[in-house]
C-alpha cells in the first residue's frame, strides 16, 4: 500500500466517522442530511489532485453504503449522484475561484448541487415526479445546513490541529492490520436470489409477506434491526401519494385527496425497497469479496474507520476536539478496532430455506395476480 | 476578527443559490396540471393529469373508458347509444367537462393552472 492509497483510504474513513455520527441525528427524511461527513471533502479540495479525490469520493459513497447496509439497494444509487456530483462540482469551484471564496460558499454550492442530483435520481427510481413537491424545502434546509457546515470547516481549519498535521507531506497514516472476514458465499447467493425475487414481486400483500421473511432473514444475519428509517420511508411514500391520487377516493382533503390506487401504489413501493434494504443488509453481512484496487482501498478504509471510532469513544471534549483527536490516535495506529464478534453467526441453512419460501411467495404472486 | 477578502464570492454565491431555490419553489407551484375529477354512480374517482394513463369506469349501461396522455383527459369509448362523449376534444383545462350522461360519467378538470378562457375573460 502506497502512503497515497494509505492518505486516500483514511481521509473515506474520516467521512464514515462523521457520517456514522450524523446517523445519531435524527431526520424527518430518509435522505435530509446535515453533512457532516462532507467535512474533511471541503478540507482537502486544495490540497489533493483530482485522481485521488475520485478515489475518496467513490470510497465514501461505497463506505457509507457498506457501514449503513443499503449498498445492494437503490438507494446507493441516490446517495452516489448526490456524492459524486457535489464532489466534483466543489472542486471544481475552489479551482477557478481560489481565495474569492471560502468554504462557506463551496459547500452552499455542494449542498444545492448534491440536493439536485439526489431529488432527480429519487424521483427516477422510487418517488416518481412527487417528489419535487419536497425540492423547495429540501433545497432551503440544505443552504441553512451547508452554510453552518461551512463555518465548522473553516473554524476547523483555523484551530484545528489535525488539519496542520496532515496538508504537510510527510503525513503517513500507520497501515493497520486488516483481519480477515469469513465469506459466507452461500449466503451472498441466497441474497442475490432474493433480491430478484424481491424486484419480480407484485402486489402490496405478497410483498408485506417477503419483507418480514427478509426481516427474519436479517436476524438470522445477525444483523442490528432498525424500525423507524422503513416506517419513515412508508409515511413518506404515502405522503406523496396524495399528491398523485389515482382510483376511487377515500377521503379528501381541500385539492389533496387519498386514492385507492396510489396507496396501492405507495405501499407497493415502499414495501419493495424496505424488502430490498433488508435484502441489502443480510447480503453485506454475509462479507462478499471483491478484487481490484477499489476493493483494497475499501478494505483499508473500513479497517481505518473501525480505528477511528474505537479512537473517538476515548477522546473527551467538544465534537469538533474529540474528532481532532480521533484523527490524530487513529493516524498514530495506537488503538486497534474493536471488532464486533460476527463470528457467531447464525445457520446458512435457515437462511437458504427462507430465501426460497420468498422465491416461492415472489413467483406465486406473478400467477395469481 | 478581521473580514476575509471571500466574504463578497460567499455573499455572492448564497444569493444566487437562493434565487434558484425560490425558482424552483416558484416552478412547482406552477407546474401541476391538476387532476381530472370522475363522477360515476359509485362514488368519486380522482387521477393526476401527470401521468398517462388508461382505466375503466363502470356506469349502469356498462364501461366508459378513459384515456389521460399528455395532460389531457378524453372519453375513447363508452357504452352509450350516442356515442357523443368520445368526439369531445380532450380537456386540460381547470373547470372544463365531458360528460356521458346516459352512462352517469362526468369528467371534470380540477386545480389546473389552465384556466378556462372564459373565467379570465370576464
Amino acid at each position: 500500500m502506497s502512503p497515497t492509497d494509505r492518505k486516500i483510504s483514511f481521509i473515506a474513513a474520516s467521512t464514515l466517522l462523521l457520517s456514522s455520527l450524523e446517523y445519531l441525528i435524527p431526520k424527518p427524511l430518509p435522505f435530509l442530511r446535515l453533512g457532516l461527513a462532507n467535512l474533511p471533502l471541503l478540507l482537502v479540495l486544495q490540497s489533493i489532485d483530482y485522481p485521488p479525490y475520485f478515489f475518496i469520493l467513490l470510497l465514501k459513497a461505497i463506505g457509507q453504503g457498506m457501514v449503513s447496509g443499503t449498498l445492494f439497494s437503490y438507494l446507493f444509487f441516490i446517495s452516489l449522484a448526490g456524492t459524486m456530483s457535489s464532489g466534483f462540482t466543489m472542486k471544481l469551484l475552489k479551482g477557478l475561484l481560489k481565495k474569492r471564496v471560502s468554504l462557506v460558499g463551496i459547500s452552499v454550492v455542494g449542498a444545492f448541487v448534491s440536493n439536485l442530483a439526489q431529488l432527480q435520481v429519487a424521483s427516477w427510481v422510487v418517488y416518481g415526479p412527487a417528489i419535487w413537491v419536497a425540492a423547495p424545502l429540501m433545497l432551503g434546509l440544505g443552504m441553512i445546513t451547508s452554510i453552518i457546515l461551512g463555518f465548522l470547516g473553516e473554524r476547523y481549519l483555523q484551530y484545528g490541529s489535525f488539519p496542520k498535521t496532515f496538508l504537510t507531506d510527510s503525513f503517513e497514516p500507520v497501515l493497520p492490520t486488516v483481519e480477515e472476514q469469513t465469506h459466507h458465499i452461500e449466503r451472498t447467493i441466497a441474497m442475490i436470489v432474493a433480491i430478484a425475487a424481491i424486484l419480480f414481486a407484485q402486489g402490496p400483500i405478497p410483498l408485506l409477506m417477503i419483507t418480514l421473511l427478509m426481516y427474519a432473514i436479517q436476524r438470522m444475519s445477525r444483523r442490528k434491526i432498525r424500525l423507524l428509517p422503513p416506517l419513515m420511508l412508508l409515511f413518506s411514500l404515502i405522503l406523496l401519494a396524495l399528491f398523485e391520487p389515482s382510483g376511487q377516493v377515500i377521503f379528501t382533503l381541500g385539492t389533496l385527496a387519498l386514492t385507492k390506487g396510489s396507496i396501492a401504489l405507495a405501499l407497493t413501493k415502499g414495501l419493495r425497497l424496505i424488502a430490498l434494504l433488508s435484502a441489502s443488509q443480510s447480503l453485506v453481512s454475509s462479507n462478499p469479496r471483491f478484487k481490484g484496487r477499489l476493493a483494497s482501498l475499501l478494505v483499508l478504509a473500513l479497517s481505518y474507520f473501525g480505528i477511528l471510532t474505537a479512537c473517538f469513544r476515548t477522546v473527551k471534549g467538544s465534537l469538533l476536539e474529540r474528532v481532532d483527536g480521533a484523527l490524530f490516535c487513529g493516524a498514530k495506529g495506537t488503538l486497534q478496532a474493536v471488532h464486533s464478534s460476527q463470528n457467531e453467526q447464525g445457520s446458512s441453512v435457515s437462511i437458504i430455506i427462507t430465501t426460497i419460501l420468498v422465491v416461492g411467495i415472489s413467483i406465486a404472486s406473478r400467477v395469481w395476480m | 476578527m478581521k473580514i476575509p477578502g471571500s466574504l463578497a464570492g460567499d455573499i455572492i454565491i448564497i444569493i444566487l443559490c437562493a434565487v434558484a431555490v425560490f425558482f424552483v419553489f416558484a416552478s412547482s407551484q406552477n407546474s401541476g396540471s391538476g387532476y381530472v375529477s370522475v363522477q360515476t354512480p359509485d362514488g368519486i374517482y380522482r387521477y393526476s393529469l401527470d401521468s398517462d394513463r388508461l382505466f375503466t369506469i363502470t356506469g349502469p349501461l356498462g364501461d366508459t373508458i378513459i384515456e389521460i396522455r399528455d395532460g389531457k383527459a378524453r372519453i375513447i369509448d363508452s357504452a352509450c347509444p350516442t356515442k357523443t362523449c368520445t368526439f369531445q376534444t380532450p380537456i386540460d383545462r381547470s373547470g372544463s367537462f365531458i360528460a356521458c350522461l346516459p352512462n352517469h360519467v362526468l369528467l371534470t378538470v380540477v386545480g389546473s393552472m389552465n384556466e378556462e378562457v372564459d373565467d379570465v375573460a370576464y
